[in-house]
């Protein structure tokens, strides 16, 4: 039995087992007593819930005191059972439930502590979100959200203006105005309205983003959803893969990177062409810089075939995906200040646990228009959080290119460390004291790779070696 | 009976009344038919509680109740006309004596399982109430609520997930 016992026992309760299942759950019930007790424990709770939404239900609709669960008639089973209908059985009968309906009402009052009229002493509304980012025209209908400032919301509603959240499970969520964003779950939202692009970093797949009618699971992707004020929706793939459908139909469709469905009030869902015009105005936002200037150009989610990039002005920038990592991670420069030779690198160890966000900065010359030898790359980028750390040097970089998700870059990242050496051709760098602001400088001849890991608003711990 | 016996009869079933529901709708899962079941159980219980121990606990009324229950419950069965065996029924001895081991939580459990449904999001807890309160399947509840049946079964499971840590947390806070 592939699924655990403890979601096979809430399906059975639910009904919506197997026969196959229900065999294999009886089977394990009677294989010992400590697996007997686990389904107790989990049936009481059942029947604890009902009693308990059910009496405050009962509370509610009459305005009265609550008449407990058990009621005594004279139906056809009495005969089944051979109870004698006498009236002294019935005498009792009747004031047993008398005396049930008084004590029941005591009992359940007792236990009823439930009073959605009251006071709850605990804050029970929505799902733990932090803004992450916003473009400087934001308007929220309701109360305004400060940066990384967790807040609890269970429906978000965006007046104009584009705003990242990031959601449990580091999932990011980008909402551009005016939109309409309801959280159920963790991972189980709804876009009442408006344009929505999500990026899901390992871990969290099955993150599910539903529209009134449609249904978009995330299997490890970017992609986005545009829903518009007629109800028609397009969800398109920018990474990775989503399974799409009507909600109340089982079968999905498998949407790959590059590939767009719409769905229409005709109820039809067909492929459609991949647009992501829709989504030029988002990405900037989410992608965590905070500006840049020179000859940096920030790659759009599906322009990241980075093999086919080349140019002799740009150096171009690919975010990945946030995760976490797993193993600590070695990187070559960990420390503010300027770097022109390899024994001013200062390397170190990232601790694991932390969510950061990382880039490729990826500089590659065009290989038919070979430009001056003493020809410079320059640019300068200020990122919304500090950077942690670079790799710079072939060997950090395809050691740790498994554990970042771009790893099919891995081909294109050899033989493009950077070169520190003291003539017009070498490369150099320098982070600010601030650890927000990088600038480079590199020769314009070879090719560079840059991988840059910039926390994510939380802790991360630094080893030097 | 006279009334110290139905007094008594009353205070012992009331303390378990929701419990012994339980034990039913663990093999009886249609809320309808274990309200029946449970209905049955009563009746019996009161024509048979003169051959109870007067000096029994609540631990012994439940072991009583709960051999009653089962009985009923296998008849009920019996008696449906379906054409397929249910299989947990076949558990149904060891379920009733998990059911009497844990008898003495009955009370710690329903208390701690009232505070931690008040840590449910509102979603949640409104897919709970439409279920258990209004008696309402995962189709009809996905209707109403706008929700995938996929989406309902899941905030379902999620939630029984966060109330049961919830609840054994909260068990073990109290037996330290």
């Amino acid at each position: 039995m592939n699924k655990p016992v403890d979601d096979l026992i809430q399906d059975y309760l639910l009904e919506q087992t197997t026969k196959d299942e229900e065999r294999w759950l009886s089977d394990w019930v009677r294989q010992s007593p400590e697996n007997a007790r686990t389904f107790a424990k989990a049936a009481l709770m059942h029947g604890q819930i009902r009693a308990l939404l059910s009496g405050e239900k009962q509370a509610h609709d009459s305005g009265a005191m609550a008449v407990p669960v058990v009621s005594v008639d004279s139906g056809d089973r009495n005969s089944r059972l051979g109870v004698r209908r006498s009236q002294r059985m019935n005498a009792v009968v009747t004031a047993t439930v008398a005396l049930f309906a008084i004590v029941g009402m005591t009992f359940l009052f007792w236990n009823n502590n439930l009073n959605r009229n009251g006071q709850i002493a605990e804050n029970t509304a929505g799902i733990e979100i932090v803004l992450v980012a916003a473009s400087e025209d934001v308007v929220w209908q309701g109360e305004e959200r400060k940066f990384n400032t967790p807040f609890q919301s269970d429906r978000l509603e965006l007046k104009q203006g584009i705003v990242t959240l990031r959601l449990p499970q580091g999932v990011e969520v980008t909402l551009q105005g005016p939109a309409d964003y309801e959280l159920m779950d963790e991972d189980s939202t709804l876009l009442h309205s408006g344009l929505l692009a999500a990026s899901v970093p390992p871990g969290a797949e099955g993150f599910r983003v539903e529209t009134p009618t449609l249904e978009v699971i995330d299997l490890g992707t970017e992609f986005g959803i545009e829903l518009d004020a007629n109800g028609k929706a397009t969800v398109s793939v920018f990474d990775g893969e989503v399974k799409v459908g009507l909600k109340d139909q089982k079968t999905k469709k498998l949407l790959k990177e590059g590939e767009a469905i719409q769905w229409d009030q005709k109820g039809a869902i067909e492929p459609t062409d991949f647009n992501p015009t829709p989504y030029q105005r988002i990405w900037p936002v989410s992608s965590g810089i905070e500006q840049s200037e020179g000859a940096f150009r920030l790659l759009l989610p599906w322009e990241r075939r980075l093999r086919l990039l080349r140019s002799n002005d740009e150096i171009f920038i690919a975010p990945e995906r946030p995760k976490t990592f797993a193993d600590s991670l070695t990187v070559n420069i960990s420390e503010a200040g300027d770097y022109s030779h390899n024994d001013d690198l200062t390397p170190a160890t990232l601790e694991s646990g932390e969510l950061i966000r990382s880039y490729i900065f990826f500089f590659r010359p065009d290989k038919d228009d070979v430009p001056p030898r003493e020809k410079r790359i320059n640019g300068t980028i200020t990122f919304q959080n500090p950077i942690l750390g670079m790799i710079v040097k072939e060997r950090e970089l395809t050691d740790s290119a498994g554990q970042f998700y771009r790893s099919r870059a891995g081909d294109a990242l050899r033989n493009r460390e950077l070169e520190f050496f003291s003539d017009p051709r070498g490369d150099r760098i320098s982070l600010s004291e601030d650890r927000r602001t990088l600038s480079v400088s590199l020769g314009g001849v070879s090719p560079d790779i840059i991988r840059v890991v910039v926390s994510t608003g939380g802790s991360q711990h630094a080893s030097a070696e | 009976m006279d009334n110290d016996q139905i007094t008594r009869f009353t205070m012992l079933w009331t303390q378990t009344q929701n419990s012994v529901l339980a034990f039913i709708s663990s093999t009886v899962r249609d809320f309808s038919d274990a309200d029946d079941v449970l209905q049955s159980v009563a009746r019996v219980a009161v024509s048979k509680f003169d051959g109870f121990d007067r000096t029994g606990d609540t631990q012994a009324f439940v072991k009583w109740v709960i051999t009653v229950a089962r009985y009923e419950v296998l008849a009920f069965l019996r008696d449906q006309s379906r054409d397929r065996h249910e299989f947990m029924s076949d558990a149904i001895g060891e379920i009733a004596q998990a059911f009497v081991e844990l008898a003495p939580e009955f009370g710690s459990r329903q208390h701690a399982l009232s505070q931690c449904l008040q840590k449910l999001q509102d979603r949640s807890r409104d897919v709970l109430e439409k279920r258990y309160a209004e008696n309402l399947k995962t189709d009809r509840i996905a209707e109403l609520t706008g929700l995938s049946p996929n989406n309902v079964s899941m905030i379902l499971n999620r939630a029984y997930k966060t109330l049961r840590l919830c609840i054994e947390s909260r068990m073990t806070e109290a037996q330290a």
